[in-house]
């Protein structure tokens, strides 16, 4: 792959300015922490849609989606079913109590709700662990793509990227994270939409192209998609319900919406918008991939993506067009650090310091201290995770796409549970979110460190995800020590269940 | 039998199930939107 040239450099430039400046802007609407976390909780149903669409379909939505469904099949990478259930679940059981709860993280939710140091703590060290791994490889890969396509040296490309979004994090919390997320959303998608008469005259419609994609791979466009296994698909299935449903950037806008409403009738819009853009994102270009690209990539299949653009657009006589598109979602996927870096961020200077330090001893601090405290931890959070991320072994770059989803294990029934009924005991959640983790990690090993011996002595155990086994170790627990009695205080009781207090069955202490 | 290039079962499970649970979704949250559900 060659690089963009001046034409993308210049494009880049132009983007990287453009987040810089929504940094300085943002931050004059930072007073309190509040504001910085979760922005002052003034998302109507307009931003709150964009808001999500953005952290959700971001440049590796794009680049990785193409990738896998050229190689596996459009069908099979695409979990339409999981995003349709996990979004069903966030609406109908978890958005409303988490918005009535007014916290700024899913650790404040898990402390609060079961009354617990430990879990809070616990949930912030899973959520800060996955995000700053998740956070080391991103940076990796955006000094990857700046390299191979804009010809920046990988250490200074690594190191412009991580600068500018620590800077407009800094500045602006969470509001600037969604200003520029929404930006690059646009500014990518006009790209991709852009480009697509181009693919389509290089390609055809989608119905032939997916007829040519079967005949190049059979089988596709199947369900099981050219290679999976039904016991892989299910598996992959279960991780995106859960991945989806817990996914910490969906639910911190959740508490970030307006009031309870807002956080619920935005989610089934994005849903299905989400769904109709990964159509042509995913589907559509993966198996134009497919069709145009693949003897060039074969080996090396991450191409497929920008192969494709290149291919359409020199084609076309449009390289600019190329540039455009690739350049849109390059930076995008930059701006997915920025997510990360926020919640690793509130990880330290919110759970930690705050909450878990500062407050249960009684040590009062003002917002103007707390604010300050934020913007620091984003500053040594941000520098820690880029020094990591110039020497990474391949192995933690691996563990890096099963921490993610494993996020989901130990918040999933905590969550589902403990917000629908007053009876999960704190035991249950502690329990459950423990157990689940470790099972996950766990299970990981064979997949990562052992695939040799699973290979030859338990194949099945590469067949399903760690979160299968994760989920199962979490459901026992709150099987075993769930209780006819409730164990909560009457506040946590008029915050969670109001509706409940008064009732004559409830015996709260 | 295809639809839209895909295989009948492809499209029930790419297309059909996914949007008969966001109409659902929609069908709730107008209920919430019109405050018919709190």
């Amino acid at each position: 792959m060659t690089g963009l040239g001046s034409i993308g450099l210049i494009i880049f430039a132009i983007y990287m300015a453009m987040l810089v400046a929504i940094g300085f802007i943002a931050a004059r609407f930072q007073r309190t922490s509040e504001d910085f976390w979760v922005a002052g909780r003034r998302f109507g149903i307009g931003l709150m849609v964009v808001a999500e669409m953005a952290s959700v379909l971001h440049g590796g939505s794009v680049q990785g989606g193409v990738a896998l469904a050229a190689r596996f099949g459009g069908v099979a990478i695409l979990p339409y079913i999981s995003f349709a259930i996990a979004s069903l679940i966030i609406v109908r059981f978890f958005a409303k109590k988490l918005r009535m709860m007014s916290g700024f993280t899913l650790p404040d939710y898990m402390g609060a709700r079961f009354e617990s140091t430990f879990l809070r703590g616990y949930s912030a060290l899973i959520i800060f662990i996955s995000s700053v791994l998740y956070m080391i490889a991103q940076i990796r890969v955006m000094g990857f793509l700046l390299e191979r396509l804009l010809g920046i040296p990988f250490v200074a490309g690594m190191a412009l990227g991580t600068g500018i979004f620590i800077l407009f994090v800094t500045l602006g919390g969470l509001l600037a994270v969604v200003w520029t997320d929404i930006l690059l959303f646009v500014l990518m998608w006009t790209g991709l939409i852009a480009l697509m008469p181009a693919v389509k005259a290089a390609a055809g419609g989608l119905t032939h192209v997916l007829t040519a994609a079967d005949t190049v791979a059979p089988g596709w466009t199947s369900v099981r998609g050219t290679t999976w296994s039904w016991t892989y698909l299910v598996s992959w299935w279960m991780v995106w319900v859960v991945g989806y449903a817990t996914r910490v950037t969906m639910i911190t806008k959740v508490f970030a919406a307006k009031d309870t409403r807002v956080a619920r009738i935005s989610l089934p819009i994005t849903d299905a918008l989400f769904m109709i853009f990964l159509l042509y994102g995913n589907l559509y270009l993966g198996a134009a991939a497919r069709v145009l690209v693949w003897n060039q990539i074969a080996t090396a299949p991450d191409q497929a993506f920008p192969a494709l653009v290149t291919y359409v657009s020199v084609l076309a006589g449009t390289p600019w067009l190329g540039a455009l598109a690739i350049t849109g979602v390059v930076s995008a996927a930059i701006a997915t650090s920025d997510s990360l870096l926020l919640m690793s961020g509130a990880a330290v200077a919110h759970d930690f310091l705050r909450k878990c330090y500062f407050e249960p001893r009684g040590v009062a601090k003002t917002e103007r201290y707390y604010l300050g405290i934020s913007r620091v931890a984003v500053v040594v959070v941000g520098t820690l995770s880029f020094v990591a991320a110039l020497r990474t072994p391949d192995l933690i770059l691996n563990i890096v796409s099963y921490a993610v989803a494993l996020v989901g294990v130990a918040f999933f029934f905590p969550m589902l549970f403990g917000l629908n009924s007053p009876y999960l005991s704190k035991r249950a959640a502690t329990w459950s979110s423990v157990a689940g983790s470790v099972a996950g990690m766990v299970w990981t090993i064979p997949h990562l460190a052992a695939t040799a011996w699973a290979r030859q002595h338990a194949p099945w155990m590469l067949d399903i995800h760690p979160v299968v086994p994760g989920l199962v170790a979490a459901i026992i627990p709150v099987i075993v020590f769930s209780s006819k009695r409730i164990e909560m205080s009457a506040p946590t009781m008029r915050i969670f269940f109001p509706e409940r207090v008064d009732s004559p069955s409830a015996t709260a202490n | 039998m295809r639809i839209l290039g895909l295989p009948l079962s492809s499209f029930i499970v790419l297309l059909v199930i996914p949007a008969l649970i966001v109409l659902y979704q929609f069908y709730y949250c107008w209920q919430v939107y019109t405050r018919r559900r709190d």
